[in-house]
């Protein structure tokens, strides 16, 4: 059961192939511990590589402090990796996740978002329209609904 | 030429025969009003009777009287339409009005010859008639009533009629009103004249007033009734949109902790379904769900606790008051389910220690959960008693409703446990914990006769004390 809604357009996988997309890496932003913990501990469990954060503007200060705009130090290994896409919280503290998502996606329109949160989506419309590229799912969520919409497959 | 003693006496007759009539026509309203109306008709028949008299009976007793008589009548005319208009003299100054008019004629009798005492005699008459009619148009300019017109023109035509008589004596004619000389006759004429149609003018001015006045009252009912209704509206309206906002709140909050554990969960069921179980990883997040159910129910427990201020101050309350105040607040309800409810607050002046906010709020649900089960009953009553032995005061409200169907009757009762196809039952919990902060208790059982007694116990001021 889908919770929410898929992206408009399919994910940007074409030309990106597993082992491809295995080296790139997907930015969490969420500020409740628990929830970040959860996603990282899945894209662990799936082998994919990952970065954390509790707000946006980590995340932008620690994209900017690199040449290229859309890569970020993977947690596990500090590899420097570019960014596949992100799931992102919509109520942070400061730049909400909708904003975060328009910068990702005006930065590199292939990334694939995930917009996540407890309202409801006509709610979420109130604060501005979604790019194609940024899905949105309701807390609570389905694991294959996640799955779905970031890598395209039901894992 | 009409006799002029014949008009005289038939109006006397008509003056003492017609209040009586205005009486029992207006005895519904029992108005001070057509007792001063009613005298006045009698002290003019009087006076006029007395004067015709005058060859009988001495003067002092025919002439003194009858003219004060004839003047005092004028007065309470006066009187009566004055307090139509709610400007009447007081009792003393009406009194003093009275006096004066004696003194008045007494001082006429004693310095002036006969044929002008009698001229001087109706031109005071026809100012006094006139100021009758004075008041009379003062009231239908107020009331805009036609029967108030025609008094004041009848009476207007009375004090010209006496005063022209007057002035026609002055010139040397025969005083007497009943010499039957023609303006004698046009005096006696408006004196009949006035007797009808005041009298009828009277009652039917009195009927427009009070038609006036009820519906007056109809509206005022209707608008008060439309405006408790609006504030229940509004009031039920706050309440639902501060439920709205506390449970969206509270689904936020809770929202959170439900998301980390089902995305841990899935990710457990995914790590024991692979054909090489991951059971250290399925382990972590069985550890993870207990985490988050642990940190759901501590948002509930604080929240709970920061809903619930858990002491209040108790002071000495007066019963009959928080009845009242209850009263007032489920007084549509009341209305509206058509309950009526048995309540004498000079019975209840109990005093007890508790918190009058607290307890009104107790009364108000215990009253509201009454309403609601005699909704749809043949009878519907309740009754409000109360009673105080030894530190104890006892507040029960027996109703006539189809009684307790769950079997809570020695209990506290439990939350969400409701008889009502509508409610949540926590109406019920909620009188449960105020009273337990006042030191109180609250029973609900069936009665023999049926209906439910909801039985609410409270400590007097000295018991707390002790």
């Amino acid at each position: 059961m889908l919770i929410g809604t898929p992206p408009a357009a399919p994910p940007p996988t074409q030309g990106m192939s597993d082992d491809e997309r295995r080296q790139c890496l997907i930015a969490v932003v969420d500020d409740d511990p628990f929830i970040r913990e959860a996603l990282v501990s899945w894209l662990a469990f799936e082998g994919l590589h990952y970065a954390a954060f509790a707000d946006a503007e980590s995340l932008i200060a620690v994209a900017q402090t690199h040449s290229q705009h859309m890569w970020l130090p993977c947690v596990t290994d500090g590899v420097m990796r570019p960014v596949y896409g992100a799931v992102l919280d919509f109520n942070l503290t400061g730049l909400n996740g909708l904003a975060l998502a328009h910068t990702l996606v005006e930065q590199q329109p292939s990334v694939v978002v995930v917009l996540i949160s407890a309202a409801l989506e006509q709610e979420l419309r109130l604060h501005g329209t979604r790019p194609a590229q940024v899905a949105y799912l309701r807390k609570p969520f389905e694991l294959d609904a996640l799955a779905y919409a970031l890598l395209g497959t039901i894992a | 030429m009409i006799d002029s003693r014949t008009t005289l006496l038939i109006a006397a007759f008509l003056y003492l025969v017609l209040p009586i009539a205005v009486l029992w026509m207006l005895w519904r309203e029992r108005d001070r009003v057509h007792l001063y109306w009613a005298l006045a008709s009698v002290c003019m028949a009087l006076g006029i009777l007395l004067i015709s008299l005058r060859h009988v009976w001495p003067d002092w007793l025919t002439y003194h009287a009858g003219n004060t008589l004839l003047m005092s009548s004028f007065l309470l005319w006066a009187q009566a339409l004055k307090r139509l208009r709610a400007s009447a003299w007081p009792l003393p100054t009406l009194a003093a009005c009275v006096a004066l008019c004696t003194v008045i004629y007494s001082v006429i009798d004693w310095t002036v010859s006969e044929s002008v005492r009698g001229a001087s005699m109706r031109v005071v008459m026809g100012s006094l008639a006139m100021y009758v009619a004075a008041q009379a148009i003062h009231l239908a300019q107020a009331t805009r009533s036609a029967n108030a017109t025609a008094i004041g023109v009848s009476f207007g035509v009375t004090g010209l009629a006496f005063v022209w008589h007057g002035l026609v004596v002055a010139t040397g004619n025969d005083p007497n009103p009943f010499s039957n000389t023609w303006n004698a006759s046009l005096l006696g004429l408006a004196g009949l004249v006035t007797a009808v149609t005041c009298q009828l003018s009277f009652v039917g001015l009195t009927l427009d007033l009070y038609a006036g006045d009820r519906v007056q009252y109809r509206t005022d009912t209707l608008v008060k009734k439309q405006t408790l209704q609006l504030q229940q509206q509004m009031g039920a309206m706050e309440r639902q949109s501060s439920l709205r906002l506390a449970a969206a709140s509270l689904a936020h909050e809770i929202n959170q902790p439900l998301t980390a554990a089902l995305t841990n969960a899935q990710l457990a069921q995914r790590a024991l379904s692979l054909p090489e179980a991951r059971l250290h990883v399925a382990n972590q997040m069985l550890d993870k769900i207990a985490d988050n159910a642990k940190r759901a129910d501590h948002i509930l427990t604080s929240i709970m606790d920061a809903s619930e201020s858990k002491t209040v101050q108790l002071t000495t309350v007066d019963v009959a008051s928080c009845l009242a105040t209850a009263l007032e607040q489920v007084q549509y309800d009341l209305q509206r389910d058509q309950v009526s409810v048995v309540f004498n607050p000079a019975l209840h002046h109990h005093p007890c220690s508790a918190s009058p906010l607290e307890l009104s709020q107790v009364f108000v649900n215990l009253l509201r959960n009454a309403s609601q089960a005699l909704r749809d009953q043949p009878i519907r009553h309740v009754h409000i008693w109360s009673e105080v032995q030894a530190d104890t005061l006892s507040v029960g409200f027996d109703d006539t409703g189809p009684g307790l169907s769950f079997d809570a009757q020695p209990n506290a009762p439990r939350v969400f446990q409701t008889n009502k196809a509508d409610g949540l039952g926590l109406g019920l919990t909620i009188c449960h914990t105020l009273l337990e902060r006042m030191h109180g208790h609250l029973t609900l059982h069936n009665l023999a006769q049926g209906g439910v007694r909801a039985h609410v116990m409270l400590k007097t001021p000295s018991a707390e004390v002790a």
